[in-house]
Order: structure tokens, then sequence, then C-alpha cells
């Protein structure tokens, strides 16, 4: 079972760790779970944390979210997720936003290319938030 | 150390019991206690957040794995002294000092 957590504000968060071959990255993540979101998005917030070079970023790719469309920038990434006692692997297109105008407090986002893989128990009064993914 | 097979097309979970993940992503163990230990910081954060709003309104506060207390005006000013302190990547817990904080739609 992986377990995630709710904050102080009741928004469902995982941790991860995130490694990033071509930018040679291993760290941890903070990912707000999102369903609503297609892919798995890296805003500036865990990028600076991460120490992401912005200048390095490549292969642009456009996302549409409700305050309108911004560029994101696709990169190979393995997400993993530590389910009991061993590490549970995803492999994904991580789309990584470089620090611009309005997303530098937004926090990153597991979107479904990583939770439709997994059964999830939302249960926020008894504070519970389990992930269970399918073999 | 070298990471075998990091990047792979599979598109399936895959449970990881290759010793060599195990070395590289830490004990399994170890990480749950660093994974405490930053929920721990993060409460820590919380707990400072009005006071800090009001000694510096609209700047990025951030706790450090070693304890260290940061502020900066902008998130790349604060990225620029995780670099200098060499802090582990994603290890820092940070927040924005939102005098004026809006509810999140995504």
């Amino acid at each position: 079972m992986i377990v995630g957590y709710f904050s102080r504000g009741g928004i469902p968060y995982v941790r991860a760790r995130l490694y990033l071959p071509r930018l040679d990255i291993v760290g941890r993540v903070n990912f707000l779970v999102d369903t609503g979101a297609t892919d798995t998005l890296l805003h500036p917030l865990e990028g600076s944390n991460l120490g992401i070079p912005s200048a390095e970023l490549s292969n642009p790719v456009e996302r549409r979210g409700i305050v309108g469309t911004r560029t994101y920038y696709g990169e190979s990434a393995v997400i993993l997720l530590l389910d009991e006692d061993t590490w549970r692997r995803f492999d994904v297109e991580l789309h990584t936003s470089p620090p611009q105008s309005g997303s530098a407090n937004l926090p990153s986002l597991l979107g479904r290319d990583v939770l439709n893989q997994m059964r999830m128990e939302y249960d926020y009064p008894t504070g519970r938030l389990e992930f269970a993914a399918t073999d | 150390m070298a990471i075998r097979n990091a990047a792979t097309t599979s598109n399936k979970p895959i449970r990881m019991t290759d010793a060599d993940w195990e070395e590289w992503m830490g004990d399994p163990q170890l990480a749950r206690k660093e994974m405490a230990e930053q929920a721990e910081r993060q409460r820590q954060l919380d707990d400072m957040l009005p006071e800090l709003t009001k000694q510096y309104p609209d700047q990025w506060a951030a706790l450090t794995e070693s304890g260290e207390l940061l502020i900066a005006p902008s998130l790349e000013a604060l990225a620029e002294k995780f670099r200098a302190l060499d802090t582990p990547p994603g290890s820092n817990v940070i927040e924005f000092l939102d005098t004026d904080p809006t509810p999140w739609i995504l």
C-alpha cells in the first residue's frame, strides 16, 4: 500500500522520489493528487527544490488549465512511490514548467498517467489516503 | 553508481526488488524516516507562517534539512541559496509568505 497524506488545508499529497535521467537529477517531490490532470506536472516550486536547470529544458508542449494554456517541457522521468518496503516505479513523460508568471506557487501534480495505474482510497474524514498499484 | 534500466518504455508500475534500485533510492525504511522528518519540518514551517508573513511579506521561506531558515525575495533567489548550501534535491520545505492568499482552482 502506498500512503499519501492530507495537508493542513485538507489537500491530498503523496511523497515521491523522482529521477530525471537526462538531467541526472534524483530527488524528493511532493505531488498533489489531481485526478483532473491528464499528465504529471512539475511546477517551479518543486523544480527549484530539485535544482532543475530551466535553461536545459527542451521539448516544449502546451497544456491547458483552467486559467489558460501554458508551455511545459517534456522530460522522460521515473517516479517512485514507497509501497510498504519496496519502491513502486512509474515511467512517465513528466511535464516541467519553467518559472513563469503565476505558476511559482503552484503545487506539482500527480496526474492520471500515474493515478490510473492504481486504486485510490480517498477518505478525508478518517485522514486516510491510500493507493494500491495494479500488478 | 551506474543506474541500470532507469528509463524504460514500460507504462505499467514495476515493483522493484533489485538491490541496485534500493541502493540508489535509499533503503525504504530510511526513506520512510526521511519522509517523516520532512513532514515534521513542514509542520514547523506551517507553524511559523503567520509570524514570517508579517516579517517578510510576499517573500519565500524555506526550512532546510539541517534546520536553517532561508528567506528570499523570489523563488530563483531561494534556489540560489539551495545551490550555495548544496541542499539535497527536494529536501527543503518551501512556502510563499502570501499576504493575499487565493484558493487554487487546478
